[in-house]
């Protein structure tokens, strides 16, 4: 992949800049973000020791990664789980055709999905494809890329929300409430049609074979309990070695990105026993370039929890946002994420966007020094 | 003996407390009752008007509860354990689902159980409104001892469960320009009784 050339990013910040609307919903958006997280930190004290205790144990995973891996897959086999390992894009494809018809596949968020191009490679194979999280499902019907990593659609203002909806959930949209239940009667039937659910996991227990992953909309809870078939992409970087670990993980992403807590903690060991459920469950993990990066200059990015508070502190991003990234990630810790899953060469052109102020390393729950990856993302 | 039965209930007061507080920060509603009949005036003012009710998980003394509740007010419950095909259209129009826990964390709000089957997380994602029913007794302080004392159930049993569901309240999104909206996917409303 080549990918943006300095030019073209330029282009598009340029660009972004000019968009009045665009930068009302970033503003919107970010402005609570520094006083949201201090709340979640001051109802649990304890999460800023969990980051320090995570950073140390996902120094030692990235040491242990094959290991880790194999362990993982034992547990998750032993109970009745598929297992399937990518090496990049194209072999995650391979394997999710296996598993995947023609049907209609109901989604939920998926970073993982985002760097691999999935749902349109979905779509251009033949399977319907609806993204059952909100802003996903704007980012969707605007075929755009999301521009933040926890909230997809942070630069879509509400009245640009209501025109993208209004084809699918009607006209009757006076509020963001009537849009979000609109939304929530088209997909529940959605939901009860799907042949397929797909989801992404935040973390996986190696010691129980357990996939985690977190929402607050419920879209994730119905994608993995209604279709029949349900598939977990994540990647390699994400296996904790112990269950403990991997909530701890969960909760320093949930408080880090501005949230007293998730609505669910969702964990799937297996297919269901029962009528009711999925009978079978694959899951897939994907490398991509992540193996290669262990070694490198770029190695702190696998810390990375994907908050998102990089990106919200970022003072480029809060102007341009979505503007300044790659296919899958934007802003900050976007830059190295995307030299080493996507593009080096788009890396590099995006890497002259940093200021350098280092807010971002501030912020950073696993004190990833970013700008110092960002510099060193220009010369691969 | 009387002076550690002392202790016990202070802190059994004391987490009680807390998750009462963390329940409602959590957008949820909180109600203790000390023994399991006063569960039943609760649930008549909650299902109201009754529509379709689905149950799953409820421990032995909670569901007899249900059962006469139902017989005396016609309620049209159907009960998610142990059915032999997927009842669609109860899944489809359900406006309240009970169910129970496994365990409950002080400090999160968090309601906690294992599903083998999926009933419970039906009848605790499908509906608009999830009331869940707990004895005192599996009110732990933290989320952290609620997993540890789900897994140390899993592994007295020797059978992993399909899923393992921590709840924090009613669903919501923030995904247009942050402004939370309740609910989004899941239900709109979260009540957890806790009893004795």
């Amino acid at each position: 992949m080549i990918g943006l050339s300095f030019e073209k990013v330029h282009g598009r910040i340029l660009r972004s800049l000019k968009d009045k609307d665009l930068k009302k919903g970033s503003i919107e958006s970010t402005k609570d973000e520094r006083k949201n997280r201090l709340k979640a930190f001051d109802r649990h004290p304890y999460v800023v020791e969990w980051a320090k205790e995570v950073r140390s144990i996902k120094e030692q995973m990235l040491q242990d990664s094959p290991k880790l891996m194999d362990e993982f897959r034992d547990h998750f086999e032993k109970n009745g789980g598929h297992f399937h390992f990518a090496k990049d894009g194209d072999d995650l494809k391979r394997e999710l055709l296996q598993v995947v018809g023609k049907g209609l596949l109901v989604k939920s968020k998926s970073l993982v999905g985002e760097e691999v191009g999935l749902r349109q490679f979905l779509q251009a194979n033949g399977t319907t494809v609806f993204e059952t999280d909100l802003g996903e499902f704007l980012v969707q019907l605007t075929n755009g890329v999301p521009a933040h990593m926890v909230t997809p659609a942070v630069n879509m203002t509400e009245s640009r929300a209501r025109k993208v909806l209004e084809p699918y959930v009607g006209s009757e949209l006076p509020d963001v409430e009537a849009m979000v239940l609109g939304v929530r009667k088209f997909m529940r039937e959605k939901f009860f049609d799907a042949d397929v659910g797909l989801v992404g996991a935040n973390a996986l227990a190696a010691d129980t074979g357990s996939a985690i992953f977190i929402t607050n909309e419920g879209n994730g809870a119905l994608t993995s309990i209604l279709p029949s078939k349900l598939i977990i992409i994540t990647s390699i970087e994400k296996v904790y070695p112990k269950f403990t670990d991997a909530i701890k993980a969960c909760t320093v992403q949930t408080n880090y990105s501005g949230f007293m807590n998730t609505s669910y903690i969702h964990v799937i060991n297996g297919p269901s026993a029962g009528v009711l459920g999925p009978k079978e469950v694959h899951l897939i993990i994907l490398d991509n370039g992540r193996t290669k990066a262990m070694g490198s200059a770029l190695s702190e990015t696998l810390y990375c929890l994907k908050c998102g508070a990089c990106q919200l502190a970022c003072p480029v991003f809060k102007e341009v946002d979505g503007a300044w990234g790659g296919q899958a990630y934007t802003a900050a810790i976007g830059i190295p994420w995307t030299a080493i899953t996507g593009s080096p060469q788009e890396a590099k052109a995006l890497s002259y966007f940093c200021l350098g102020c280092g807010k971002c390393k501030e912020i950073c729950p696993m004190s990833i020094d970013i700008p110092e990856l960002i510099r060193r993302s220009r010369s691969t | 003996m009387n002076l550690s039965s002392g202790i016990k209930s202070n802190t059994q007061a004391f987490l009680l407390e807390q998750l009462k507080r963390s329940v409602e920060e959590n957008g949820g509603k909180f109600y203790q009752v000390s023994s399991v009949e006063g569960v039943g005036e609760i649930l008549i003012k909650l299902v109201s008007p009754p529509g379709q009710i689905i149950t799953a998980g409820l421990d032995k003394d909670a569901k007899p509860v249900i059962e006469a509740l139902s017989k005396k007010f016609g309620w049209n419950t159907v009960d998610l354990e142990n059915i032999k095909e997927e009842p669609k259209s109860a899944l489809k129009t359900v406006s309240v689902g009970i169910t129970g826990a496994d365990a409950v964390a002080s400090e999160s709000g968090s309601v906690l159980f294992r599903d083998y089957t999926l009933a419970i997380g039906a009848a605790a994602f499908l509906p608009e409104k999830h009331v869940v029913i707990a004895s005192a007794e599996k009110v732990v302080p933290t989320i952290l001892d609620a997993y540890e004392l789900i897994w140390s159930l899993i592994y007295q049993s020797g059978k992993v469960p399909s899923r393992i569901e921590a709840i924090q309240g009613p669903s919501k999104t923030g995904d247009i320009e942050k402004k939370i909206i309740r609910p989004s996917h899941g239900p709109r409303e979260f009540h957890l009784i806790v009893y004795g």
